[in-house]
């Protein structure tokens, strides 16, 4: 019977996992390794916040998480490095552009804090992926990749939108927080509820229903499309 | 989407639109010389015409990026 401890225990073992695969990056010996204690029992507690938005732990509420983990590894992923091409419509220049145009420190932010934070989540999601295929959940491969595609088109969107003056300061002011992850998470949910249809596929999931997960480029006209560089 | 992005969209539409719509009145223009005819006709005026503003879009598209 799979609950909420089962998830934790899993995603602090995938952490350990993570961290002893990026040691050199983060400079952990075994000299040193008990100075990540703090960041370990941080990352707990976040955890458990995380989880506890599920009263049971079943499909669909692991669906719910597994969605909400993907947006929010979307939301961040580009400034874990910058210069990786995540996505056709972003760029560097395009980043730098959108960190000068919002009102938030980027120069406080610390680069391996970043990676940090984006690799806890990234433990969390691996254990609520292992929770759903202990569950029997289908086509949960199919969902990660559909997710991170669909998710980044909005983060993209968003930036875009920044860079080209397309919001009023006012709309975006509530959007921002101190945590750079809440706020990136803010900014891709604001674009993603103005897409109503979307937002009607993410709850049929949720609802155990599964859609077409295939990322084939479904338009029939999409060579006439390369033409025009559309 | 990019408003350069818009922009060729716009003119794919257009160009779309006008090779079809060129391309039925080639048809029926020519469909008295015989039907094989008429078919390459139209499809001829069709391609002239989509690539024509696919070269307009291209052009366009090396002024606004």
């Amino acid at each position: 019977m799979l609950n909420h401890f089962n998830i934790l225990e899993n995603a602090i073992t995938e952490l350990g996992k993570i961290l002893r695969l990026n040691a050199q990056y983060f400079g952990l010996s075994n000299e040193n390794i008990h100075e990540l204690e703090p960041i370990v029992q941080g990352t707990m507690q976040a955890y458990e916040l995380t989880l506890s938005q599920a009263e049971n732990i079943n499909i669909n509420s692991l669906r719910k998480l597994q969605q909400s983990q993907h947006l929010g590894l979307c939301a961040n992923k580009i400034f874990v490095n910058e210069y990786q091409n995540f996505h056709k419509d972003l760029n560097t220049e395009k980043i730098d552009t959108f960190k000068k145009k919002i009102d938030f420190d980027f120069s406080d932010l610390n680069p391996q804090a970043i990676y940090l934070a984006f690799l806890a989540q990234v433990a969390l999601l691996i254990a609520i992926e292992n929770g759903l295929e202990q569950l029997k959940d289908k086509l949960i491969l199919e969902k990660n990749k559909w997710y991170q595609q669909k998710f980044l088109n909005y983060v993209s969107k968003f930036i875009n939108k920044i860079c080209n003056n397309e919001y009023k300061s006012s709309e975006i002011a509530s959007l921002i927080n101190p945590s750079l992850q809440t706020m990136m998470a803010n900014f891709t949910l604001f674009e993603i509820n103005k897409d109503q249809s979307f937002m009607s596929d993410l709850e049929k999931i949720n609802q155990g229903f599964d859609l077409d997960y295939s990322l084939k480029d479904k338009n029939s006209d999409s060579i006439l499309r390369k033409f025009f560089k559309i | 989407m990019g408003w350069q992005k818009n922009v060729s969209e716009g003119l794919y539409r257009i160009s779309l639109t006008l090779s079809i719509f060129f391309g039925i009145i080639t048809f029926l223009l020519t469909f008295r010389e015989g039907i094989i005819f008429a078919i390459i006709a139209s499809i001829i005026v069709s391609v002239i015409i989509f690539v024509l503003i696919a070269v307009l879009n291209w052009i366009v598209r090396g002024f606004i990026g």
